[in-house]
């Protein structure tokens, strides 16, 4: 248990939240709801937080909130391998949640950076989808069971400890990805899968995007089932991707690089090999590559990265994600670019083909870093699509919303938000502005 | 009063209720005749029965929408049903409530392979929707038993499940958008068949609502591929501990089959001595249906682990489907067995607790002991995969005496199950059947949460009343329904 019951702003916090935000950090389930109960009676805004790693994310706060850090609340309450089951404070480290999994040989199918900065109520809360959300869904998925804390104050419990059960309301669905507007996170149950027994992957650069989707696309349409299939284009200074890649996004040897990994065991995995191969002599690409163990782990590393800021508030980066049908991805990245032909921002895309999410950086002078907002939201809204601001510096992030298209049912959640937060004092208009 | 809970208006069935009614619906979809009200007054669970004041056979959203609105004006509490195949009384009426049947909103409105989904009516059976799109190597993955009766609505509603949700997920992991009608009568639209648009998961939290946040009449789901190739087996064992044994070991080292079904053997004989005969050994103690798909190439390999699992617990046998045939052959035991349980007895009791796999063996055997202590025929069928239980309990429900020892007998198994660190229900619902358990598992303040989020959408009770959540007061059914059953 960490000694103090505050703790310095993390760099995020500080550009954020600002200089006066203060954080402190209970150490018991009473004492977090003194502190919650003490919030309702001053009318104080309070910002659950880990370790501040996702602060960028959403509106920020209202400048006199008060930051709850869950880290002293970091414990692993319950673990049945057998089961494949695990119960978590919510101010567990991912680190160390990724520690005890892989201990067993299992996971929780969410790709983390290597030094994965973060909690786990931090990475539930924001429910970000990694690389391989297209073959295994989105966060809440995995998440079996929640013990919160409600405005009242009081703390209760939605779902349990088991893969199946349909008793009670899934109120676990509605808080993951809230964004910490619906209460605090306590703790938060998992069921978990065994980690791949073999992984490959692979990497073609082609001529033209259109060879590029094209085989993408019939890798989608196949009997293969990548664990993921992405496409890049562009390149951000800020960002620095693989050799394997970094080439090809500025032009170099591999163009138009397609990504695909795989999973299973090693008969199924090699199949899946000779089947991306007899498709590529459909779609004949420029080079070929198979990454090694290495260089998967490297790509993923910075695939985990790129929707994020790092952990520095920059003055010169904004991210989105888009979300559209997959079969509009291309003519989504397409737009894009084109849009930006002649800006002088730096962008870079990378686009999941199996899910339909595109991830746009970019990056240059200060004074033109909100300009692709406005496009984008439009572009993505053409496209039949939503989506969401990532980054934006500090300076200019209070202009936009954290939803690039308004959600038609905004008004539905807030009745469930102020069932939640009657005072509406948890990260209030962090989602819905 | 120990919940906040909102009171049913005490006035009688308003008058001239059948002329208001078919301002939206023809005179011929509205039910008012008791006789043909009575087809209406339970589902799958005939314990509980309640006659409405009527049932609106709705064949649009319109229709549903005025109906509701309607109630929503009049303050009538409303049922929502699809086929009516649900096992917890999720679709029992209330009295003075209307029934709001969706079963003719059939159509599968929009079938998007290349992204993998589809757009369906509430009313679509489940299987149908399999059909329409399995020639294509597609299908609808979430199997109940009842997939041939029971609709897409009645499935959301309940977060239904079945055999093969161990691998691929429950209803849940699998609708991507609803169209609800709220019970105000406002329509909304939730989700989509778009990926993390950044707005809060709408969908996650009203799939499983069992009809208390408003009616369905629209459901986007997500289609899946239907895999290469499929290995069924069935192992057979001369001990029921074996079998458990069984299943945590493929469990444990990280093998994912597709399903994992377990019958005992009372549930063995009746379904070898009915139609649903599958040619499993009436000697044999357990029997475990395995089975395992995915890619052609790594069939062996996980042939060869299933194989290894099954001679390391003492199967006596371990038979393989050589075909199709065989393999519907062994799944239609497994899928007849509710059924066949016909054969025991009047009357059946279906619980539906859910404990880790790592409790099953100990689990079942004090279940077994429960049954012998009050003297009752118990049965187990169950998904040994997730720890989703089926204690089954024959009886004559014309016996007070077997019927108290039934009812006394299903408590204390699902009290063992949350004792384990299960939960009460993993697939039917809570519906009306497991109200009184609710509090083996959630608290006071779990259970005024759940409440106060149905109440910031329906603030009068007035969709699916008098279900899910226990109250003593301001149900007026739980007096009769306390009449019908020796109180627990």
């Amino acid at each position: 248990m960490k000694p103090s019951t505050s703790r310095p702003l993390s760099a995020l916090e500080l550009a954020f939240y600002g200089e006066t935000a203060e954080v402190v950090l209970p150490a018991s389930y009473e004492e977090l709801l003194d502190i919650v109960r003490d919030a309702e009676a001053r009318k104080v805004p309070l910002v659950p937080a880990g370790a501040g790693a996702h602060a960028y994310l959403g509106n920020p706060p209202p400048p006199d909130a008060l930051v709850v850090s869950m880290e002293r609340l970091d414990k692993v309450l319950r673990y049945e391998p057998g089961d494949f089951t695990i119960g978590v404070q919510a101010g567990l480290s991912l680190g160390e949640l990724r520690k005890t999994l892989s201990e067993k040989d299992q996971e929780i199918p969410i790709d983390l950076p290597s030094q994965p900065q973060g909690t786990v109520g931090g990475l539930v809360s924001s429910a970000q989808p990694g690389p391989r959300r297209g073959r295994y869904g989105p966060v809440r998925y995995s998440v079996i069971g929640m013990h919160a804390v409600r405005g009242g104050p009081s703390y209760y419990k939605t779902g349990g400890m088991v893969v199946k059960n349909v008793a009670g309301y899934e109120v676990a669905s509605f808080l993951t990805g809230s964004l910490g507007t619906a209460g605090i996170l306590l703790e938060i149950n998992f069921k978990l899968r065994p980690l791949p027994g073999q992984k490959a992957a692979g990497v073609a650069s082609f001529a033209s995007a259109e060879q590029a989707w094209g085989f993408a696309r019939s890798v989608r349409s196949s009997d293969i089932e990548p664990a993921s299939l992405w496409l890049f284009r562009g390149r951000d200074k800020l960002h620095s991707w693989p050799r394997f890649l970094s080439g090809g996004l500025s032009g170099g040897e591999t163009r138009n690089p397609v990504v695909w990994t795989l999973e299973g065991n090693s008969a199924t995995v090699a199949w899946q090999e000779t089947q991306v191969d007899t498709l590529l002599a459909s779609y004949p690409s420029e080079t070929f590559t198979s990454l090694s163990a290495q260089e998967l782990d490297a790509y993923t590393e910075r695939l985990c990265e790129f929707p994020s800021p790092g952990g520095e508030a920059r003055e010169d980066l904004g991210i989105a994600r888009l979300a559209v049908l997959p079969s509009a991805t291309q003519r989504l990245m397409e737009s894009i670019l084109q849009a930006f032909d002649d800006s002088e921002l730096e962008l870079s895309i990378a686009a999941d083909a199996l899910s339909g999410l595109v991830t746009v950086r970019w990056s240059g002078k200060q004074e033109l870093i909100e300009g692709p907002v406005p496009i984008l939201s439009t572009l993505v809204r053409d496209a039949g699509g939503g989506g969401t601001l990532l980054y934006l510096p500090p300076s200019h992030r209070r202009a936009h919303g954290y939803l690039l298209v308004p959600d038609p049912n905004a008004a539905v959640a807030r009745k469930f938000l102020k069932a939640l937060d009657p005072q509406g004092i948890f990260s209030p208009g962090r989602k819905l502005g | 009063m120990f919940w906040k809970r909102a009171k049913l208006p005490s006035q009688a069935v308003p008058t001239g209720i059948y002329s208001e009614l078919t301002r939206w619906l023809p005179a011929e979809r509205l039910i008012t005749d008791p006789s043909e009200l009575r087809v209406y007054e339970c589902d799958g669970l005939p314990l509980h029965k309640e006659t409405p004041a009527a049932v609106a056979l709705c064949a649009s959203r319109d229709e549903v929408v005025g109906v509701v609105r309607w109630c929503h004006e009049k303050r009538i509490p409303f049922v929502p049903r699809g086929a009516g195949t649900g096992l917890s009384g999720g679709a029992t009426p209330v009295p003075r409530g209307v029934v709001i049947d969706v079963n003719r909103m059939r159509n599968i409105l929009h079938i998007d392979l290349e992204n993998r989904y589809a757009i369906v009516q509430p009313g679509v059976i489940n299987i149908k929707l399999t059909q329409a799109v399995e020639s294509q190597g597609y299908h609808y993955a979430p199997d109940p038993s009842s997939q041939k009766a029971c609709t897409i609505g009645g499935n959301v509603a309940e977060n239904s499940g079945g055999p093969h949700c161990l691998k691929y997920g429950m209803t849940a992991d699998h609708i991507l958008g609803i169209e609800v009608v709220l019970p105000d009568g406002e329509i909304v639209r939730l989700g989509g068949p778009l990926a993390d648009n950044g707005s809060y998961d709408l969908v996650g939290l009203f799939v499983g609502t069992e009809g208390t946040f408003g009616i369905i009449t629209e459901v986007t789901v997500r289609l899946v591929p239907t895999p290469q190739a499929t290995r069924t087996y069935l192992a057979i064992f001369d001990e029921m501990s074996r079998a458990c044994r069984m299943v945590a070991d493929i469990t444990r080292q990280g093998i994912l089959p597709a399903a994992l079904e377990i019958l005992d053997q009372r549930v063995i004989h009746a379904v070898e001595d009915s139609v649903f005969k599958a040619g499993y050994p009436k000697d044999a103690a357990a029997v475990l249906l395995v089975e395992i798909d995915g890619f052609e190439a790594g069939m062996l390999e996980e042939e060869e682990s299933i194989k290894r699992i099954a001679s390391d617990s003492h199967a006596i046998e371990l038979r393989v489907a050589k075909d199709g045939k065989e393999r519907l052959q062994l799944w239609k035991g497994r899928k007849g067995a509710f059924g066949a349980m016909g054969r025991i007895d009047t009357d059946l009791y279906v619980l539906d607790g859910v404990v880790p796999r790592t409790r099953l063996e100990t689990v079942l055997q004090e279940i077994y002991k429960i049954a012998d202590t009050h003297g009752v025929k118990l049965s187990n069928v169950f998904h040994a995969g997730d720890g989703n239980l089926h204690p089954n309990i024959s009886y004559d429900g014309r016996d007070p005496d077997e019927r108290a020892r039934v009812f006394k007998a299903g408590r204390e198994i699902l009290e063992a199950c949350v004792k384990a660190g299960g939960s009460i229900s993993g697939e039917h619902g809570i519906g009306v059947e497991k109200m009184d358990f609710m509090p083996l598992l959630f608290t006071k303040e779990d259970m005024e949460l759940q409440i106060d989020l149905r109440h910031a959408i329906d603030p009068h009770e007035l969709s699916n009343p008098c279900k899910i959540f226990p109250d003593s007061k301001g149900c007026i059914e739980v007096g009769k329904r306390q009449a019908h059953m020796v109180p627990l």
